[in-house]
């Protein structure tokens, strides 16, 4: 009943031509022209769209760069620590542009100097929970039932003890330095990006693209990161740059309680909670690094929204 | 019918729901001929649609064999099922959601081919993706476009060109054309059985749009409430209903002709609950011509030559 | 002369003249309505047919000036209601009007209703906001409402969510009209329905309006629902009425090509075997619609006179058709007439 006549079979195939295109072989020089809308060139030239994220983007360059010069312009022991009480709590004047802090040292050399303390803690903190904490949110969230169960009941537990002493927990069990603060804050973050990418990942669990890689023979690894991740970015990229703002607030507070950057570093968070107990007096001691630490949060802002703007192939014109 | 490419017996898939086993698929069994197609009927929450994922496996069953080539596939290991997909495939519904929105037409339609390591050089994949295109009517210049980017009908060749792509001997269609205006359906529908034509495939066409199955299947297969109540060869099931409810199924589609009006059966209410129906005849309640003997479970009998029904009161009514 | 006479005797509830809606995105002009006219006769049923993106939707808002402005932008020479300009009016007076004198079933029942109401509450909510009613009295009109529907009274105190797709189309119908409107807009009534549920609420519309002569609007791109429940057919395209008519006109005595390509593109229930004719090509890009006739790129009969601006062709007194083809001497399409 369905071999259908030569005749009628011809006529389908001309409509289906007509429809599109002429049914034939293309050379690979044909298809040359149609290749290759490159992956990181679509993003970039999305991004620069943004005039917002392009600032945030020149500003975190401008800050990165400072801390670097930073390094080699001033000298640790007698620019940033040393105490000259002579000095101490001078308003910002043309020599002193931020002014003295309590010690007499000057607070604009120590804010850029401290900027890579804070750069740092808020970068590899962030990037140590979102790998961990995605991964187990993708787990729970693509495979559901048990380990789902498991990992998020983990993950509350974990949420369930204020992050700082948490973090006071680890820095006591691992000893103090610049290393454990980054892995203690990292690992403090990790049931929030847990929560967040198996919440991302629910709606595109069930989307029927997903069935039809099943059906395509694609394994589970594959699906997870080359369909759920990518489809489930946007609330994760949110979650990263306010995961910095947090990281960098984070390690202020630990810093502030003597479990931080040893004390006479000029982390921003130290110097801000240093500066506290003269805030009626001296309020430009915790004015710039707060500054410092809200520029450096905002830039992070900027450039997430930017991102995730630029990584929708939606918006793609 | 000689050359049986899949049979199914006993087909039974229960979900546990929060009020009891939803009895979604319940015992069914049919036969499919080489290069046949045969057309699932029925209305939402009937079971079609479980029923070709089950087939599949997307969803594993409770009960019955999936005979597919002389294998059953029930009990294939992971990695032998991954290997039979290659020869069953599905298109699917929604050609909105059955698509990443961040892959290119080409990273969609090569997937299979990558993943079943069919192909090794990238330049060998792009040629049969482009291959394929063309077999499906896109025009190449779509070879990097994203599907947001395309119209109903032209994503819903790329999910064509997507199941092609492993040649398979056996395609799942799940309501190919609901989603699409009807002269982009008519295209869709003409492509589907020229491709059938050419590459001898085997349809399971499922669909709620009685104008269409006709228009498609060999045999048609009427399911209410998980279970088959009629089947018969296309022509026979529109020419001589016998099951109340395909009567009352057929006289409710509009006919755009005028002057067409004909008795309109009106059954009363809607689909029963699937959630652990009583073991009477799953159409008693919504019956015009239920009687004390339709409290019985009623079997699907062969009243003529390939001709089944489900209903004790044939030949009566 | 005598077609002024017959002007006169119309009895129009609704007439629009060159009603354009366009929506200014930041992707360029979409031009979703051109230039419609459309009469209504008072007691009539017309189907507006067409495919996605026709601007089928579209024209209902603006007749009840519910295009979302910005980005929408209304204009129209004349939109009288019953005689009365709607154009004109103010926010006050529109509300008046909307669930009163003209209201809208939407597509989909499931999102329609609002979940934390009892449906009681909602159709009897139109009711005495409408007219001059007690709460009470109004309630006792929202039960028989529901069982003018079909649905038993003492159901009126339940929530949407406790009942099914089909009995939430009719409690929406219930509620569209409950002021006993003189216009019903239906905007894909069914759409969202099974077969046999569909076949229920088109017999329910189809009694509701005899009952009580309301005019009705059914947008739809099912030609086998306008066949049952209408007397006039109009067809858009790309934001105009390509070809408009009673039933028989279009469907026996078809004019337009794009009518033509609809009817061909339906499987015939009645002839299995017959070939499907898909329209070839796609609808046309409302940012920028090709000169002339929008249908013209995917027409078979397209000749060079088809990128002047069209103008209506009458066929009969009720017929007519934007194609100028017609002027061609001898043209016809190939569908035949019945």
């Amino acid at each position: 009943m369905l071999l259908l006549t030569r005749a009628s079979k011809r006529a389908i195939r001309s409509e289906v031509n007509a429809v599109e295109t002429v049914k034939r072989k293309f050379t690979a020089a044909e298809l040359q022209q149609y290749k290759k809308r490159s992956m990181f060139g679509e993003v970039w030239r999305n991004y620069k769209k943004s005039p917002s994220a392009m600032i945030g983007l020149v500003v975190l360059v401008i800050i990165i760069v400072v801390a670097i010069v930073a390094q080699f312009i001033y000298d640790y022991d007698t620019d940033i620590v040393q105490q000259n009480i002579k000095e101490r709590f001078q308003t910002p004047s043309a020599e002193h542009p931020f002014g003295t802090d309590q010690y007499g040292r000057d607070v604009l050399t120590r804010v850029l100097y401290g900027a890579k303390y804070s750069l740092a803690v808020g970068i590899v903190s962030v990037a140590i929970s979102c790998v961990l904490g995605s991964s187990l949110g993708l787990i729970a969230g693509y495979y559901g039932g048990f380990t789902e169960n498991l990992i998020l009941r983990v993950c509350e537990v974990f949420a369930g003890i204020p992050s700082v002493l948490l973090g006071i927990a680890i820095m006591s069990a691992f000893g103090q330095s610049i290393v454990v603060l980054m892995f203690a804050i990292g690992l403090v973050y990790v049931p929030m990006f847990a929560r967040t990418a198996r919440a991302a990942v629910l709606p595109v669990r069930d989307q029927e693209y997903i069935e039809a890689a099943r059906v395509s023979g694609v394994g589970d690894l594959k699906i997870i990161f080359g369909h759920v991740l990518p489809n489930a970015m946007s609330p994760i990229i949110v979650q990263v740059t306010m995961g910095v703002a947090n990281g960098i607030l984070t390690a202020s507070s630990l810093s502030f309680l003597g479990l931080g950057v040893p004390v006479p570093a000029p982390e921003w968070g130290a110097m801000l909670s240093g500066g506290r107990e003269f805030i009626r007096d001296y309020g430009y001691l915790t004015l710039f690094p707060g500054l410092a630490i809200m520029i450096t949060v905002l830039v992070f802002n900027l450039m997430g929204d930017g991102l995730r703007d630029a990584l929708d192939p939606k918006l793609k014109q | 019918m000689a050359d049986t490419i899949l049979e199914v017996k006993n087909l039974t898939k229960y979900f546990k729901t929060k009020h009891g086993m939803l009895h979604a698929v319940d015992g069914i069994n049919f036969k499919l001929a080489r290069g046949k197609t045969l057309g699932l009927v029925g209305e939402s929450g009937c079971g079609k649609s479980t029923t070709g994922r089950t087939i599949l496996r997307l969803i594993e069953p409770t009960a019955g064999e999936i005979i597919f080539e002389g294998k059953d596939i029930n009990k294939l290991s992971r990695s032998e099922l991954r290997h039979a997909r290659k020869d069953m495939q599905l298109i699917f519904q929604d050609p909105y959601s059955s698509l990443d929105p961040r892959k290119t037409v080409s990273q969609i339609i090569s997937e299979p081919i990558i993943a079943n390591k069919i192909l090794k050089t990238s330049a060998d994949i792009d040629a049969r993706v482009a291959e394929l295109m063309s077999t499906v009517g896109l025009a190449a210049r779509l070879f990097n476009a994203y599907p947001h980017e395309l119209d109903g009908g032209r994503r819903q060749r790329i999910g064509i060109a997507r199941a092609l792509a492993m040649e398979p001997k056996f395609i799942v269609c799940d309501e190919p054309v609901s989603a699409l205006d009807v002269s982009i359906q008519a295209q869709i529908l003409n492509l589907l059985k020229e491709l059938q034509a050419e590459f001898n495939l085997s349809y399971i066409f499922i669909t709620h749009d009685l104008s269409v199955v006709n228009h498609f299947s060999d045999e048609i297969a009427v399911m209410y409430l998980g279970k088959i109540v009629e089947k018969a060869p296309a022509e026979q099931l529109f020419d001589n209903p016998l099951h109340p409810y395909t009567k009352a199924l057929l006289s409710a589609i509009p006919i755009p002709e005028l002057g067409a009006k004909k008795e309109r059966i009106l059954i009363q209410g809607e689909i029963t609950s699937p959630i652990n129906p009583p073991d009477e005849c799953r159409f008693y309640k919504r019956c015009n011509y239920a009687c004390d003997r339709c409290k019985a479970l009623p079997e699907l009998k062969e009243i003529a030559p390939d001709h089944f029904v489900a209903c004790h009161l044939v030949g009566e009514i | 002369m005598s077609e002024k006479a017959i002007e006169k005797q119309k009895d129009l509830i609704l007439d629009v003249k060159n009603l354009n809606v366009r929506f200014e995105t930041d992707d360029g002009i979409v031009r979703a309505v051109n230039g419609l006219d459309l009469e209504i006769e008072r007691g009539h049923a017309i189907g507006l047919v067409g495919e996605t993106g026709a601007g089928k939707t579209t024209t209902a808002l603006a007749l009840l000036r519910l295009v979302p402005d910005p980005p929408g932008v209304v204009e129209c020479e004349k939109l009288e209601l019953d005689g009365r300009d709607v154009l004109g009016m103010g926010i006050k007076e529109l509300e008046k009007v909307r669930g009163k004198d003209i209201s809208m079933i939407f597509q989909d029942p499931m999102t329609a209703l609002n979940p934390v109401f009892t449906v009681g509450d909602q159709i009897a909510e139109s009711i005495f906001l409408h007219e001059d009613v007690s709460y009470v009295e109004a309630q006792k009109r929202a039960v028989a409402m529901l069982e003018l529907v079909g649905i038993p009274g003492e159901r009126a105190g339940e929530y949407p969510h406790q009942f099914s797709g089909g009995m939430k189309q009719r409690v929406v119908i219930a509620i569209a009209l409950a002021c006993h409107p003189q216009l019903l807009i239906a905007d894909e009534p069914t759409t969202a329905l099974d077969v046999t549920i569909q076949a229920q609420v088109l017999d329910l519309m189809k009694n509701l309006r005899q009952q009580y002569q309301t005019s009705l609007i059914m947008i739809t791109h099912d030609l086998g629902i306008v066949a049952e429940i209408c007397d006039e057919v109009a067809v858009m395209y790309a934001g105009n009425i390509v070809e408009k008519g009673t039933l028989e006109d279009v469907f026996n005595r078809t004019k337009h090509p794009y009518t033509e390509g609809l009817f061909n593109s339906l499987p015939n229930i009645r002839d299995r075997k017959a070939m499907l004719t898909p329209i070839k090509g796609l609808m046309p890009d409302p940012t920028s619609l090709p000169e002339g006739c929008p249908f013209s790129p995917r027409c078979p009969y397209a000749g060079e006179d088809c990128t002047a601006p069209q103008v209506v062709r009458n066929i009969s007194a009720t017929h007519f058709v934007r194609c100028c083809a017609y002027d061609r001497p001898g043209f016809h399409i190939e569908r035949k007439e019945r």
